[in-house]
C-alpha cells in the first residue's frame, strides 16, 4: 500500500501523510507476545517443574538415595537425564492442553474480545498466534529449559562425584550431551508439535464455541466416539489414536521398539519415515480444518 | 479500514494487562497509533504505568481506553454505547475530553447510544434507528429550528392542543406540548403566547416519534466531515 497515492488531497497537514504501513509479521509477533503476557503459566510452569525436579535430583544425588542419579551406572548413563526430559515433555503437554482450552474462551469470558477486535489484528492472525503457542513456542521452550536443566544436573553430579574423590571423566564421557540435545530438539518438534497438532487445534476450536465448560465440550465427543466404537466393534482404535497423538508416540525414528526413549543414543532418526507417514499429513490436514473453523467462529463470536 | 476505528465499550480492557503493556501492544499492531500522544494523555491522569487494568477503577479504565483511542489517527471513530456502565462523572469527563482533545473538525465521530441526553450538546447530526431502520435523520440546526416545546398552564391546554402538537406529557400540574413547526405551520410567536417555549430534549422527541412502538433503539449520530 502506498500512502502517497491514496493520501487525501485536502489534508495538507504533514502528519496526515505519515506512512501507515507496517511489516505484516509485526501483528503476529505482538499477538504471540501478548499471549505470553496473559498466560504466564506457559513459561512459569515448565520453570517451576524444572526447579522442583532439580531440587529432587540434587537431594537424591547428594544423599546417594538413587545411585543412577549420578549417571554412573554404565548400563543406563542417561537415565536421570531421560527422566528429566520426560518430565518436561509431560509438563509441556499439560500446559498446552490447558492453554488451548482457554485460548478463545478467556477473551470472551472477560469481554476483552471487544478490545482485541477493535484493533487492526485479523482473526486469522489471532488464531495463528494462539495456535503457535502449543505448536511452536512450548516445544522450543520445553527444549531450552530441558537442556539447561540437564546441564545443571551434570554440574551437580560432577560436584558430588568430585567431592567423593572420584574422577568425573566417566560422567562426562558416558553421555553425549550434544547428541542428546539434538535428538531432543528433533523429538519435541516432530512428536510434540507436528504429530499432536490435530489434538491441540481441536481444543483451540472448542475453546471458541461453548459458553462454559470447554473441557467437557472438548472431551465428550471424543469419549462418545470411543464409547460407540467399543460397543459396536469392541475395539479401542479411536481412543488409542487420540492417546498416542497426545503423548507424542510418533513414527519419528527407525526403531520399531517403542520402549526406547527418544534421546536414547542407540536410536536412529528417520525423518523420511515421519514425513512419508500418511498419519502426519492427515493429522495436519485435520488441524488446518480445525484452525479454519476456529477463525470463522471467532469472527462471529462476541463476549459471553 | 485504516482510517476507521471502532470501539464497542470503553470500560473493557483485558483485566490482566499492564498499562505499559497495552500501550506497547497497540503501538505494535496499530500503524496509526501515536505513542507520545497516548503518553501525554495518560500523564494528565493518575494512572500508573505499572498498574494492571484490574487494579484500576472503572473510570480509570475508560480514561486509559480513551487515551489509546485518541492517540489513533482515525478519520472515522465509531463508538458503540461508549459510556454504558460508567457513572455520571466519568460520562461527562469522557465526552469533554473527546471533544476538547480529539475532535478537530476534520474527523467524524459516530456515537450510538441510548443515553441521548448526555450527547445532545455535542451532536452535529442526529439519527434515530428503530430495529435497524433509520426512522429519523436531521442536523442539530434543523432539529432546533424545527421542534419546539411549550409548557402550558391547564387553562390554555385546549387552545394549545388545537395547534396539533405531536406529543403531550404532564409536568408538575402543567402540560408540556411538543410541536413540529414544519408540519403544523404554527410559529414561535403563537406558541410563546401559550407559555414558556424551549428547545426540546432529543430524548423527548425520540419518545414522541417512537414511543408507541416497543423495542426501539436510539441511535444518535454526530458527524462532521
Amino acid at each position: 500500500m502506498n500512502t502517497q497515492s491514496n493520501a487525501v488531497p485536502e489534508s495538507l497537514d504533514p502528519q496526515r501523510v505519515a506512512p501507515a504501513t507496517m511489516s505484516p509479521t509485526r501483528p503476529i509477533l505482538w499477538s504471540i507476545k501478548r499471549e505470553l503476557w496473559e498466560n504466564r503459566s506457559i513459561y512459569v510452569a515448565p520453570l517451576a517443574v524444572a526447579g522442583v525436579a532439580l531440587f529432587a535430583f540434587s537431594l537424591s544425588s547428594i544423599a546417594g538415595i538413587w545411585e543412577k542419579a549420578l549417571g554412573l551406572d554404565p548400563a543406563q548413563p542417561q537415565a536421570p537425564y531421560d527422566m528429566a526430559a520426560g518430565l518436561m515433555m509431560l509438563t509441556g503437554i499439560v500446559v498446552s492442553v490447558f492453554y488451548c482450552l482457554d485460548a478463545l474462551h478467556g477473551e470472551r469470558r472477560d469481554r476483552s474480545i471487544l478490545f482485541w477486535k477493535s484493533l487492526p489484528v485479523s482473526d486469522v492472525t489471532t488464531v495463528l498466534a494462539k495456535a503457535s503457542i502449543p505448536l511452536v513456542i512450548l516445544p522450543l521452550l520445553t527444549f531450552a529449559i530441558t537442556v539447561a536443566m540437564q546441564w545443571l544436573m551434570l554440574l551437580l553430579s560432577s560436584a558430588v562425584v568430585l567431592a567423593s574423590g572420584l574422577s568425573v571423566a566417566t560422567l562426562w564421557t558416558n553421555v553425549s550431551f550434544l547428541r542428546m540435545s539434538g535428538l531432543l530438539l528433533y523429538h519435541v518438534l516432530t512428536a510434540h508439535a507436528l504429530w499432536p497438532a490435530p489434538i491441540y487445534c481441536w481444543l483451540l476450536l472448542v475453546s471458541g464455541w461453548p459458553r462454559r465448560a470447554t473441557f467437557l465440550w472438548a472431551a465428550l465427543p471424543l469419549v462418545a466416539i470411543a464409547g460407540v466404537e467399543q460397543i459396536v466393534f469392541h475395539t479401542w482404535h479411536f481412543a488409542t489414536l487420540v492417546g498416542s497423538r497426545l503423548i507424542g508416540a510418533a513414527p519419528t525414528v527407525a526403531s520399531t521398539s517403542s520402549d526406547m526413549f527418544p534421546t536414547d543414543p542407540m536410536i536412529h532418526i528417520d525423518l523420511g519415515r515421519f514425513l512419508s507417514s500418511p498419519g502426519l499429513w492427515m493429522g495436519l490436514g485435520i488441524a488446518a480444518i480445525f484452525l479454519a473453523a476456529a477463525v470463522r467462529l471467532r469472527r462471529y463470536q462476541g463476549p459471553i | 479500514m485504516r482510517d476507521v476505528c471502532f470501539i464497542a465499550d470503553v470500560a473493557v480492557l483485558p483485566r490482566w494487562i499492564r498499562v505499559s503493556q497495552v500501550i506497547d501492544y497497540v503501538a505494535g499492531v496499530h500503524p496509526r497509533f501515536d505513542r507520545a500522544k497516548a503518553e501525554g494523555f495518560l500523564a494528565k491522569t493518575t494512572i500508573k504505568r505499572t498498574s494492571k487494568v484490574r487494579e484500576l477503577s472503572k473510570g480509570m479504565v475508560a480514561q486509559l481506553h480513551l487515551a489509546l483511542v485518541m492517540a489513533i489517527d482515525a478519520r472515522l471513530l465509531v463508538l458503540d454505547e461508549p459510556t454504558l456502565g460508567l457513572d455520571i462523572l466519568y460520562r461527562k469527563q469522557f465526552y469533554d475530553s473527546l471533544l476538547n482533545d480529539y475532535f478537530d473538525r476534520s474527523r467524524t465521530i459516530v456515537v450510538t447510544t441510548h443515553q441521548v441526553e448526555e450527547v445532545q450538546n455535542v451532536l452535529t447530526d442526529l439519527m434515530f434507528i428503530d430495529r435497524g431502520r433509520i426512522v429519523f435523520a436531521c442536523s442539530m440546526d434543523e432539529f432546533e429550528a424545527r421542534y419546539l416545546e411549550v409548557m402550558v398552564n391547564p387553562e390554555q391546554v385546549a387552545a394549545a392542543r388545537a395547534l396539533k402538537p405531536i406529543h403531550e406529557r404532564p409536568a408538575l400540574g402543567r402540560s408540556i406540548l411538543l410541536f413540529d413547526l414544519m408540519s403544523t405551520r404554527v410559529d414561535r410567536q403563537q406558541l410563546a403566547a401559550l407559555g414558556d417555549v424551549r428547545t426540546p430534549g432529543v430524548a423527548d422527541l425520540f419518545v414522541a416519534l417512537l414511543g408507541s412502538k416497543p423495542g426501539n433503539q436510539a441511535g444518535a449520530v454526530q458527524g462532521v466531515a
